[in-house]
């Protein structure tokens, strides 16, 4: 009888000690999340960063905002290794960051495909952000960029919304003339040479040419954004200057938001940009599809998003990656549309339940949603910013006159292809 | 004749005064209006419906208390470290001769040659190693000697004729009591102007304090606090403005205070007699 | 030869012997700050001009001169390398003889001191993002502040920062703005430290204000002209802010400064290396530069 108590509590013990083996592994955890420079970011940052803490209590999430000057930043911290766990990145900066094994590999984690398809990512959109056939960002939110219009100036014009790239200019020409205020005031700021500028300008109405919004051609080395489509895109926006409807030097203030500028490429966080000035409401604005060649839909446009990454200093890789899928998850989306106005890259905005309730209350969002599926990413190469460089010099150069939208481009195509070159 | 004389000085000063004052003024100004009378064409100077609605904005959303005191508490340092260090080294290259003295000035010259923005990367490489990241120290030693101080007191001191130190020493002054005696508060002005230099630099300075106080939000300074209203989709321009003068009016009155100095020091006709 | 060893040996120690050591104690801080701060960041900025860095990844892989073959080549370098000159040709003497002007203005009795004073000092004060704010502005092709004056007087509008020629210039307004504070400070305090003994001899002797200005007061300041004019070079030579701010290196890169390359391929393009050996040749260019300025200037005020 005793024989068998001691094997009893020998077995006990044994069993005891292995299942606390198997148990969770309970060791505190702290990642660090940085995001981009905006106050509804950081408020849905830090949402996210007390719904997540709650249901993982060994893991702390600390939530940094980073300035405006966000390269420097970044990249010194990665030098010096004291860069975050998770980060929002610009699409911009995605191939140089992949290739240089900067990032996580996010499809080595095991649940990578399920999490995608959870999350309802376009699935030729996570195709087409493969770096050397991995995934090193995740699409994770934006806004398509729409034209958004001022009624009350189209109204005194006279003038309808656009559809053509030549009713475009048209329609500037008549604001101009009719109303004295500006037609375009550009999300950058007047006419800027800085490569990023283009995006809220140039992009839009080159993305519905057959180059469909690619400034290089397939293996990224030599520049077809002077071929005759492209030249004829430039030509709008030369027109529109030189017709004094646009502003042709920098400029601080936000036109369109106070009502001095009748039109503006912008992405649904305009509305609460719009709220900040205080002049234009809601229903004071329209918002149409980007003009194509012809007047004719698919209308296809920028989409301005914001990919996840993991860095490859990370310690805490792992925990990261649960992060962002709590990032991706229904509950997660609803969120950030509602705090910042913008959208999850999902291609199921329309049709999933959760969601209904949002667009209804906010049936301007509905324009948004169905565009994401017409939007078209940036090249992909490692010299983006830099061919952007040179584009912008040149758009800047047409738009002021110096030089025919042809002379330009070709000039600017001549030293991207240096760079480029072998 | 002399009266015109002095009417067209004060209208010529008074002219540059507005070029001078006219932007800061209008950015005092600004700091109570909102956006769209801001930009308003032409500018007001006076604002048409002054609101408090910038201060509360700035007041809500940063902790203004603690960045003031971050700015204040580094720009200090800083500037009491270089003004130090910069007297110590400016009299001993003036007045002083020693094997490698123009070798060790010229070096001094060299570190406000280099640009800057190079030296972020190795600097902060080098700060994350020894710890120092995230930290007051981080922050400050990097710029606790500061080549243009050295090199103005260097000037300031070369000036001086050589019979006063000997007069010192005759007395049975020390070689560092003449210099703490004596030298050191003869160059007031100069701890004034090469103190204003070294304390805007610092104060103004927004991209180290970005990289170092990353992730260590308590640490914050004034420009980095700023930045926060330039943001990606919208600038704040009010809060902008009302950060601006929150931060800068208190300068303003300090300088007041000290430039009292430039009048008081002057007194180098009393070297001669 | 063994012979002239010997006697440099000699010079050294004798050297060495009646070198005061307490400077050494005083100029200790200085050396070590420059060692750990300076030498090992400039040392390391010179290493990186013969490697290629990406800045996110840790290789740098060593190209030998190429970056600064290539430099002799890019002509966007050069464009940059003519843009600042040509602005230190603009910027110098205007933040020497505006400053020194207002400084001897300042530097009479007058009623209302202090007030002008703190009015010179505002622009030190003014935020970067407020300068710049207000001095495009000022510039603006349309709703510009100078453009209006000038359309009040029945001119036509001038294109200031779109423009290929005039926006340097417009940048160095606004750049002259800035800095009037300090080198009116640095004039201010090498006037007053010339006593008024002076003055008043030249006056006996009969001298005009001007002449007493010109043959007294220029040469006996040239001491602190000297230095504003190397302050005012490394600062000029090292022009970034403006530009960045104003006009985003434009129109067509005529405002795009050395500072500004270096700041593009380092941190837009990830060329470090790249930028490193573009940093060194700023160096260069500014050691020569003040080294021509001090041989022109000793000669010249040679007293």
């Amino acid at each position: 009888m005793k024989r068998n108590m001691n094997l009893i509590v020998v077995l006990v013990m044994g069993l005891s000690l292995i299942l606390s083996a198997c148990g969770p592994k309970a060791a505190p955890v702290t990642i660090e999340y940085w995001v981009i420079n905006n106050d509804p970011d950081e408020k849905l940052a830090n949402q996210y960063a007390v719904d997540f803490m709650a249901d993982h209590p060994n893991i702390t999430v600390k939530v940094s905002r980073m300035g405006e000057n966000a390269e420097e930043t970044i990249a010194a911290a990665v030098a010096a290794g004291t860069a975050p766990d998770v980060v929002q990145m610009s699409p911009l900066d995605a191939l140089a960051y992949s290739k240089e094994g900067a990032l996580v590999a996010l499809d080595s984690f095991s649940d990578f495909k399920a999490a995608m398809q959870a999350a309802h990512k376009p699935a030729d959109l996570v195709q087409a952000y493969q770096v050397e056939s991995h995934n090193y960002l995740i699409p994770w939110r934006g806004s398509p960029i729409l034209l958004f219009y001022n009624k009350a100036l189209f109204e005194q014009a006279g003038v309808e919304p656009p559809k053509s790239r030549d009713d475009f200019v048209a329609v500037s020409k008549a604001i101009k003339e009719k109303t004295g205020a500006f037609a375009l005031g550009t999300e950058g700021g007047g006419l800027q040479p800085e490569g990023w500028h283009r995006m809220f300008d140039y992009l839009e109405l080159y993305d519905n040419t057959p180059n469909k919004g690619q400034f290089l051609n397939q293996d990224g080395t030599k520049a077809i954004f002077n071929n005759a489509e492209g030249v004829k895109t430039l030509q709008v926006f030369a027109d529109i200057h030189q017709a004094g409807a646009a502003p042709t030097s920098a400029v601080s203030e936000d036109l369109f938001s106070a009502g001095k500028a009748a039109m503006t490429f912008a992405g649904s966080w305009k509305y609460s940009v719009m709220a900040d000035v205080g002049i234009l409401k809601p229903e004071d604005v329209g918002v149409v599809l980007i003009p194509t060649p012809d007047g004719t839909t698919p209308s296809y446009t920028f989409g301005d998003p914001r990919d996840l990454a993991i860095f490859s200093q990370s310690k805490h890789p792992n925990e990261a990656w649960e992060f962002i899928t709590f990032m991706l998850e229904d509950k997660s989306s609803l969120a950030l549309m509602e705090t910042t106005g913008q959208l999850p890259v999902r291609d199921d905005l329309t049709s999933n339940a959760t969601f209904k309730a949002y667009f209804d209350e906010h049936p301007e969002m509905t324009i948004f949603a169905d565009s994401i599926a017409y939007t078209i990413p940036m090249d992909m190469s490692e010299h983006i910013w830099e061919v952007l460089g040179f584009f912008s010099a040149a758009f800047q150069k047409a738009c002021l006159g110096d030089a025919t939208a042809q002379q330009a481009l070709d000039e600017a195509a001549a030293q991207v292809n240096d760079i480029l070159g072998p | 004749m002399k009266a015109a004389k002095r009417g067209g000085l004060y209208l010529l000063l008074g002219l540059g005064v507005l070029i001078a004052a006219t932007p800061y003024l209008w950015m005092i100004s600004s700091s109570f209006k909102d956006q769209v009378e801001i930009f308003a064409f032409p500018p007001t100077l006076i604002p048409h419906l002054p609101i408090l609605a910038n201060y509360s904005q700035v007041m809500s959303r940063l902790p203004l208390a603690r960045i003031a005191f971050n700015s204040a508490f580094v720009s200090l340092s800083v500037s009491g470290l270089a003004l130090f260090f910069g007297s110590l080294a400016g009299y001993a290259f003036a007045r002083l001769k020693f094997v490698g003295r123009e070798i060790l000035f010229a070096l001094a010259l060299f570190t406000m040659m280099f640009p800057a923005i190079l030296f972020l990367i190795p600097r902060f490489i080098l700060i994350k190693q020894m710890g120092l990241v995230g930290t007051y120290p981080g922050l400050i030693l990097p710029f606790a000697v500061s080549g243009l101080s050295i090199f103005l007191f260097r000037q300031f001191f070369a000036l001086i004729p050589g019979d006063l130190r000997d007069a010192a020493i005759m007395d049975g002054c020390s070689e560092l009591g003449v210099l703490f005696l004596v030298m050191l508060p003869l160059s007031k002005s100069v701890f004034v102007t090469a103190g204003v230099f070294v304390f805007m630099d610092t104060w103004n300075d927004f991209l180290w304090p970005m990289v170092v106080t990353m992730g260590h939000p308590e640490l914050m300074t004034m420009p980095v606090g700023l930045a926060f209203f330039s943001q990606s989709y919208v600038t704040y321009w009010g809060a902008s403005m009302a950060m601006a003068t929150l931060f800068t009016v208190p300068v303003v009155v300090v300088y007041l205070f000290f430039q009292r100095y430039f009048v008081e020091s002057i007194a180098l006709s009393g070297l001669k007699g | 030869m063994f012979r002239r060893v010997r006697s440099l040996g000699q010079a050294i120690s004798q050297a060495w012997r009646s070198s005061n050591k307490i400077a050494y104690l005083l100029v200790l801080p200085f050396v070590v700050y420059f060692i750990v701060f300076y030498a090992y960041p400039a040392l390391f900025a010179g290493y990186l001009s013969f490697h290629e860095w990406k800045v996110i990844s840790p290789d740098k892989p060593y190209i030998g001169t190429q970056n600064y073959a290539y430099l002799l080549t890019d002509t966007t370098f050069q464009r940059s390398v003519v843009n600042t000159l040509y602005f230190l040709i603009l910027f110098l003497p205007s933040v020497v003889i505006v400053p020194l002007s207002i400084a001897v203005m300042l530097n009479q009795r007058l009623r209302f001191q202090a007030f002008f004073r703190a009015a010179y000092f505002l622009p030190i004060v003014t935020f970067d993002v407020v300068v710049a704010l207000v001095w495009a502005w000022m510039f603006a092709d349309q709703g510009g502040l100078l453009n209006y004056s000038l359309s009040l007087v029945g001119l036509p509008p001038v294109r200031w920062l779109s423009s290929e020629r005039l926006a340097m210039p417009a940048i160095t307004v606004t750049t002259v703005w800035r800095w009037i504070g300090y080198f009116t400070l640095i004039f201010l305090a090498g006037l007053q430290t010339i006593p008024r003994t002076v003055y008043e001899a030249a006056m006996i002797d009969g001298a005009a204000p001007v002449q007493a200005f010109f043959k007294i007061t220029l040469p006996l300041l040239n001491p602190v002209i000297m230095l504003a004019v190397v302050v005012a070079t490394i600062n000029g030579l090292q022009l970034f802010t403006e530009p960045y701010l104003m006009t985003g290196g434009g129109p067509n890169f005529r405002t795009l400064s050395v500072v500004y390359f270096i700041y593009q391929q380092g941190f837009r393009y990830h060329r470090m290396g790249y930028a490193a050996a573009a940093g060194i040749v700023l160096f260069i260019l500014m050691l020569v530069m003040i080294l021509v300025e001090r041989k022109t200037m000793e000669r010249r005020f040679e007293y």
